[in-house]
């Protein structure tokens, strides 16, 4: 089942002489369960084509289907709400918030939603991301390679249709990216989740169903892997 | 070196808004100080020409001295100016009433022109024939009229007079009435005689050498011993140099009390300012210190960005309290407070003294603002470069919220109170600055409601508009005969003494403790009756009004008095209005006079106990400890008759009510020219208006003092409130990533800055109050019976401190709404 489709994305900014076009007419879909990497150079447009899936960023034309919703015609707030429910993010920096603990950070969304967590699911979550013993512990008392599986667990608290990772181990060392990533591609797996990661790093994208490769805001390659 | 101050400037100019807060901050906290300075100055020249107007410009006086003296003054450079007086003696004025002794004097030219002699009509003397009388001659002599005095030389009484000279004079003026108006007459001192007596009057060349140089001199020329020197300390005190008393000193001293309060209150805003924008730049400083900066180095980054933005600030604090000052006394100029009075006026005076002050004050302000942040950078060390953000030192116990809070107001209302508690710090210095704005504003609220707006209740009583003094009863009567009259009493009052016994007096009293001595007397405590007659038509409506009827008060054989039923009882400095007596209606109150040799005794029956006034009376003009009463003219005549009387008051005291006063004064200045009568007319209406544009100029003053200190408090708020959010873009730009919506975040940030209002109310709201009940406490005298809770104050503040934590949370978030969600995540935090 096609669970995300692109058509002739394109975001530019800037005007004039200053203009960069950074994604350029792109299109392609994703299916069910699919997890793909999303490879390039820095300033190839990747990060760019990343966050209009996720919903963060606005496109100069072009539409994002998600679940066959058209993402971009929805009011911001709509946005916002689908956003919740149906997109995880994990960015490199992990961006948790600071003053709630691993616990609060997990649940997040659910709490913006008001919504009851599903505590078996959470439970299940908490015991393949090894975080049982860290509940009630603030971001800044975690290392890295924890930090970042806490914001896994956020991207995965609602079940969302996708999550979307933008070099979710660019910083961390070489065993806490190894576990990251085998826990993305558990959740992947276990969850038919539908990932798609944007890395630098070939080992790692390997490791995909599928990778596109970008360069200057277009897809030059799309291949995929057995 | 000069990197670095490129570096302050660039950060300046590019962080614009911030540095405009600052600047701002800085142009209120200089124009408030730099105001109260120029305010004094102002009040100080304003109290000098006050003083010269109404005592003379001269800088001190010398009686009794000789010719030969004065011309060797005349020869010292230090007395700039010699003018001479001299007393000619005494005559006395005959009039139908009482006789007045009248004191004449003679000036030469130069103490007219510095003796501010203001004329009704005519001119000032020119010779030794010509004499100017007080305005209340007019109603004997006219201009031109030649007048014969028989001057005595000295004066002590009636009876024992010294020789007499005769002379005639012709009269050239009147003097204007006013309220230093005395029997005083002057003529023209046209020459002087060597074997005579004068006093001069000098002004010196420099009013701070005044002591010194005027003793050499005096002690160089004046060898008699009937010659005294009198320095006129009045004038001298306003200048600071008086050997006595300084009010210059009193009053520098309130100015320097206020310019510390502002001080206080801006440190708190500026510092918070400095502070600010240390922390968003300590990776900067971190940078530099990793490169080599010195400690020394950083340190001053600091303090240049604070001389930079003093060069501006200061100068057009200065400015700004200039203008301010100015329009204020323009406003308070035209309320006209004092203008039937006096003829001086309040005027802008920007002295180098008070320019000096708020360059002083002010630069100290900025560097007591700045030195903190300053010993912070010169400690940044490389690792807070490279360190991202000071998360690490959130603590999970400091953050800790109550479930319910999140229960009831959602996730939002969570994070609020966590990031509230996050940034505690941060705000700190806000709070304290809205506590300290609640404080000021409820401290002058207080002291504005107890004893400025209090005097005015007191006038508020008064239920009439005009008074009227004269001696004439038939004349009384035509004078309220005027279309313009709404109601009006002719009264006459005397007093008379009761006995005040255990058995009578009011138990309320008794168990005050006041004089229980006068008690245990046998005979009991004597008290005192006012007994006033109101005029036939008042009476009748009185009576009327209280449904009482006629009869019985004009009944001379058995005297009935209607009795007001609350005296005023001053006790322990709180003043109660309680019956004085537990006597009733129809028993009888045996009178007489007590300490004087007349024989008369009445008894007084009461016809009735009232609780209203008549025209012309009302609980303030009642004495401590006596009762009132009111008769017919009737009862009243009988009771006088068996006065002696030296002891009866003839006049009548006129007590009118109208709605065109001013129609109606118009009329009775002429009336009484036209008639050639001398009754005193006052115009209580004019003083009540006078007393309220006092008040109102005072409540200018101050109020604009709280109101501009609140806009010290809030640029504070403004900036604690911008750059607080400004630092968590980040932070905002995640929940709205993993989809927080533009209501659940308006939301957060709103229930934020609700969070931190109420703090701040919290701790400003009880110490205000405390402050209130202490004022009330401290102040509170007549008709301030019991302590009103500060309701409108309180409701005031929790209105202003939301309104603009709100305003400014509002602004801050629209502007941030718009910014990208990427562009903010990936943004750096520092």
């Amino acid at each position: 089942m096609e669970i995300v489709k692109v058509e002739k994305l394109t975001k530019i900014y800037g005007k004039g002489e200053t203009q960069v076009i950074a994604l350029n007419n792109v299109s392609f879909s994703i299916e069910e369960g699919e997890f793909v990497a999303i490879v390039g150079a820095s300033g190839s447009g990747k990060s760019t084509l990343l966050h209009l899936l996720g919903g963060v960023d606005i496109p100069t034309s072009g539409k994002v289907y998600i679940n066959d919703i058209d993402i971009y015609k929805m009011k911001s707030d709509k946005l916002a709400v689908f956003r919740r429910r149906k997109i995880g993010l994990i960015y490199q920096f992990y961006n948790l918030l600071p003053i709630l603990n691993v616990e609060e950070n997990i649940k997040l969304p659910c709490l913006l939603d008001r919504k009851k967590v599903d505590e078996t699911y959470y439970e299940d979550i908490l015991k393949v991301l090894k975080l049982n013993d860290r509940l009630k512990h603030l971001p800044n008392q975690l290392s890295g390679g924890q930090q970042q599986r806490v914001s896994i667990g956020r991207s995965l608290i609602n079940r969302p249709a996708i999550i979307l990772a933008d070099e979710p181990t660019g910083n961390l060392d070489s065993k806490s990216s190894e576990e990251i990533m085998e826990l993305l591609k558990t959740s992947n797996k276990k969850y038919n989740q539908t990932l798609v990661i944007i890395t630098h790093s070939l080992e790692i994208a390997k490791t995909a169903n599928r990778i596109i490769t970008i360069d200057d805001g277009k897809i030059i390659k799309d291949e995929k892997i057995k | 070196m000069k990197i670095l101050t490129k570096l302050v400037r660039k950060t300046l100019i590019l962080n614009k808004k911030r540095t405009l807060i600052t600047l701002i901050g800085i142009i209120l906290s200089c124009s408030l100080i730099g105001g109260v300075a120029t305010l004094f100055s102002s009040f100080q020249k304003f109290f000098q020409d006050l003083t010269i107007e109404t005592g003379g410009n001269y800088h001190l006086s010398i009686d009794n001295i000789n010719l030969e003296t004065i011309n060797n003054f005349k020869g010292e450079e230090f007395f700039e100016e010699v003018m001479i007086q001299q007393n000619k003696g005494f005559y006395i004025g005959k009039s139908d009433k009482v006789d007045q002794v009248f004191s004449l004097v003679a000036n030469d030219k130069k103490m007219f022109d510095n003796f501010n002699i203001k004329l009704d009509e005519g001119r000032l003397p020119e010779n030794s024939q010509e004499i100017i009388l007080p305005y209340f001659e007019k109603t004997k002599y006219k201009l031109k009229d030649k007048i014969t005095l028989e001057i005595f030389e000295t004066f002590e009484d009636l009876e024992k007079l010294s020789d007499s000279i005769k002379k005639e004079y012709s009269i050239v003026g009147f003097l204007e009435e006013n309220i230093f108006s005395s029997n005083v007459v002057f003529t023209f001192l046209e020459e002087q005689k060597s074997e005579e007596f004068y006093s001069v009057y000098i002004i010196t060349e420099d009013i701070y050498k005044i002591y010194e140089q005027t003793e050499k001199i005096y002690n160089k020329y004046v060898d008699n011993d009937y010659a005294s020197l009198n320095y006129n300390s009045d004038l001298l005190r306003w200048y600071g140099v008086s050997q006595n008393e300084n009010a210059t000193e009193m009053i520098w001293g309130v100015a320097l009390i206020l310019i510390i309060v502002i001080m206080i209150a801006s440190i708190i805003v500026i510092y918070n300012a400095f502070n600010i924008s240390f922390v968003e730049r300590k990776k900067q400083f971190g940078m530099l210190s990793s490169m080599g900066a010195t400690s020394k180095q950083l340190r001053k980054m600091i303090f240049k960005e604070g001389l930079f933005l003093s060069i501006i600030g200061i100068p057009l604090g200065i400015l700004g309290s200039i203008i301010g000052i100015g329009i204020t006394l323009l406003v308070i100029n035209n309320l006209n407070i004092f203008s039937n009075f006096i003829d001086t006026r309040l005027v802008l005076i920007v002295s180098s003294l008070s320019i000096l002050i708020t360059i002083i004050f002010g630069s100290l302000t900025i560097f007591l603002s700045c030195l903190v942040p300053a010993i912070k950078a010169s400690k940044t060390t490389p690792i807070d470069a490279i360190r991202l953000s000071k998360d690490y030192f959130i603590k999970a116990k400091s953050i800790k919220t109550w479930c319910i809070n999140r229960r009831i107001l959602g996730i939002e209302g969570d994070i609020a109170l966590k990031n509230l508690k996050r940034n505690k710090k941060k705000y700190r210095s806000t709070i304290l600055s809205i506590f300290v704005s609640i404080c000021l504003f409820i401290t002058i609220n207080a002291f504005a409601e107890y004893s400025l707006r209090s005097s005015l209740k007191t006038f508020s009583l008064l239920n009439y508009d005009v008074i009227i003094i004269n001696e004439d009863r038939e004349e009384s009567e035509k004078l309220v005969k005027h279309r313009d009259v709404k109601r009006s009493s002719i009264s006459q009052t005397f007093w008379v003494d009761f006995n005040l016994t255990e058995e009578t007096i009011n138990p309320l009293i008794i168990d005050m403790d006041i004089e229980q001595e006068c008690f245990s007397h046998e005979q009991g405590c004597p008290s005192t009756i006012a007994i006033s007659s109101l005029g036939e038509e008042e009476f009748n409506y009185y009576l009327d009004l209280l449904n009482e009827s006629a009869e019985k008060y004009y009944d001379i054989n058995n005297p009935t008095i209607i009795l007001m039923k609350n005296s005023n009882i001053v006790y322990k400095q709180h003043y109660y209005q309680i019956p004085l007596t537990t006597y009733k209606v129809a028993e009888t109150i045996s009178t007489y006079r007590w300490g004087d040799d007349s024989e008369f005794n009445s008894n007084l029956k009461i016809g009735s106990i009232a609780d209203t006034y008549p025209i012309g009376f009302s609980d303030i003009d009642q004495n401590n400890f006596m009762m009132q009463a009111f008769v017919s003219d009737k009862v009243y005549n009988f009771l006088i008759d068996k006065f002696p009387k030296e002891y009866i008051n003839a006049e009548d005291y006129i007590y009118i009510k109208t709605d065109k006063v001013d129609n109606y004064i118009d009329y009775l200045e002429e009336y009484k020219e036209k008639n050639n009568l001398s009754f005193e007319v006052r115009n209580i209406k004019e003083m009540i208006s006078m007393f309220e544009n006092i008040i109102l100029a005072i409540s200018i003053f101050i109020y604009g003092f709280v109101v501009l200190i609140s806009l010290i408090t809030i640029t504070n708020i403004i900036n604690t409130i911008s750059t607080s959010i400004y630092l968590r873009k980040r932070e905002f730009g995640m929940l709205r990533s993993v989809g927080m919506t533009n209501y659940q975040f308006k939301k957060m940030m709103i229930l934020e800055s609700v969070f931190y209002g109420v703090k701040a109310l919290i701790y400003g709201l009880p110490i205000g109050i405390l402050i209130d009940y202490a004022i009330y406490k401290e102040v509170s005298n007549l008709y301030v019976y019991e302590y009103v809770f500060p309701f409108k104050s309180v409701l005031i503040c929790i209105f202003f401190v939301f309104i603009i934590v709100f305003i400014t949370t509002i602004y801050t978030i629209r502007k941030i709404k718009n910014d990208n969600i990427v562009d903010v995540i990936r943004q750096d935090n520092i």
